[in-house]
């Protein structure tokens, strides 16, 4: 027998998918962002591995595993909190709940749970510093970037950029048991990093930000701002990177390493800076090409930094 | 037109997938807690 059509006010409004199917594992594991969480994983381990002290190869994967658990957890709480905004974004539009996979409440409960159990384990099996770091860095992105700042500022980005700063900081108190100037300058250098990097993608995706109204600095103050800020934050940047040698922390390999590696991400923001885009057909490819290595740069300079201290026991 | 069964059959393999998925989990989270607690002791 046909079942009889709803009320017209029944029904749910054209925005909200209909979900017929349970979610799949794999919807859940992109709730995560994998891909910005490899990042997260590579520089929390950086900072672990970079730290003065070792630690008991178990701890140091579980502190690992704890900073992996909770930005999962921030990255489900932030697609929670912006599925009207990701459906409206050709980038993010296949993400599980605007793609109509998933209900939001689900990705908000999934993201909770992660949240607790990495604190809690953190806490439990490394300490309670390098807990409570953690969840100021999930506090941070979840309620400081994704509710209050991102739309309401175009500074956004550099005041959330914080969030994406804690991992190597986390990763070396869980090492060490204590916060001194080398975790601090491991934090600004990604601080610091973050601007250009995600201005250079806000420059070629800008059109979808516009559309959904977040206020990103080229939306709200224009090309040529956006171009001289990338140039500011490319240029504290250089001197940021060699401070980690100029203080004696590391070796030469370190500091030549850090020095080529930021001439040349200062060499690729002067290009994006110093330009005007050519049209409406205009391909970016500067800006592209200086998104493209700004993460080759982070996952580099990291890299060496632990290199150093490994060639320096050696 | 999808078939009512198809429909069915996709619906209990998702949740068959994921609670493989969950048990897993569990079980490395119960081997994970295990060898934290040894670390802590040495």
């Amino acid at each position: 027998m046909a079942q009889p059509l709803p009320p017209l006010e029944q029904a749910p409004p054209p925005s909200v998918p209909v979900i017929d199917m349970p979610a799949d594992w794999r919807d859940y594991f992109a709730l995560t962002k994998p891909r910005v969480m490899s990042l997260v994983i590579f520089t929390g381990l950086c900072g672990l591995l970079a730290a003065p002290v070792s630690i008991n190869p178990v701890l140091g994967f579980t502190a690992i595993l704890c900073i992996a658990i909770a930005a999962g957890g921030a990255a489900a709480l932030n697609q929670w909190w912006e599925a009207d905004i990701d459906g409206g974004m050709k980038r993010t539009a296949g993400r599980p709940i605007p793609a109509g996979r998933m209900p939001a409440a689900n990705a908000r409960d999934f993201g909770i749970a992660l949240s607790f159990t990495a604190v809690i384990l953190m806490g439990l099996a490394i300490g309670w510093l390098t807990a409570v770091i953690l969840a100021v860095s999930i506090l941070y992105y979840a309620v400081v970037y994704t509710i209050w700042l991102k739309p309401r500022t175009p500074q956004n980005i550099v005041i959330g950029g914080g969030a994406g700063a804690f991992p190597p900081m986390i990763g070396w108190v869980a090492a060490t048991g204590h916060i001194t100037l080398m975790p601090v300058i491991l934090f600004a250098i990604i601080f610091f990093w973050t601007p250009p990097h995600f201005w250079a993608l806000a420059l070629f995706v800008q059109t979808d930000y516009a559309k959904v109204g977040i206020p990103m600095l080229p939306v709200v103050a224009g090309e040529a701002v956006t171009r001289r800020q990338i140039v500011v934050y490319a240029v504290l940047l250089f001197p940021l990177s060699l401070l980690p040698w100029a203080i004696g922390a590391t070796g030469l390999v370190y500091g030549v390493g850090a020095a080529v590696l930021s001439a040349i991400f200062l060499g690729f923001a002067l290009r994006v800076g110093f330009r005007h885009r050519s049209g409406a057909d205009d391909a970016m490819k500067p800006e592209k090409q200086l998104f493209g290595f700004s993460i080759l740069y982070l996952f580099a300079l990291f890299g060496i930094l632990v290199a150093d201290r490994w060639i320096g026991i050696a | 037109m999808t078939n009512p069964s198809d429909s069915d059959q996709a619906r209990n393999r998702i949740i068959r997938q994921k609670n493989i998925v969950f048990a897993v989990v569990l079980a490395l989270w119960v081997v994970l807690i295990f060898a934290v607690s040894i670390a802590k002791m040495s």
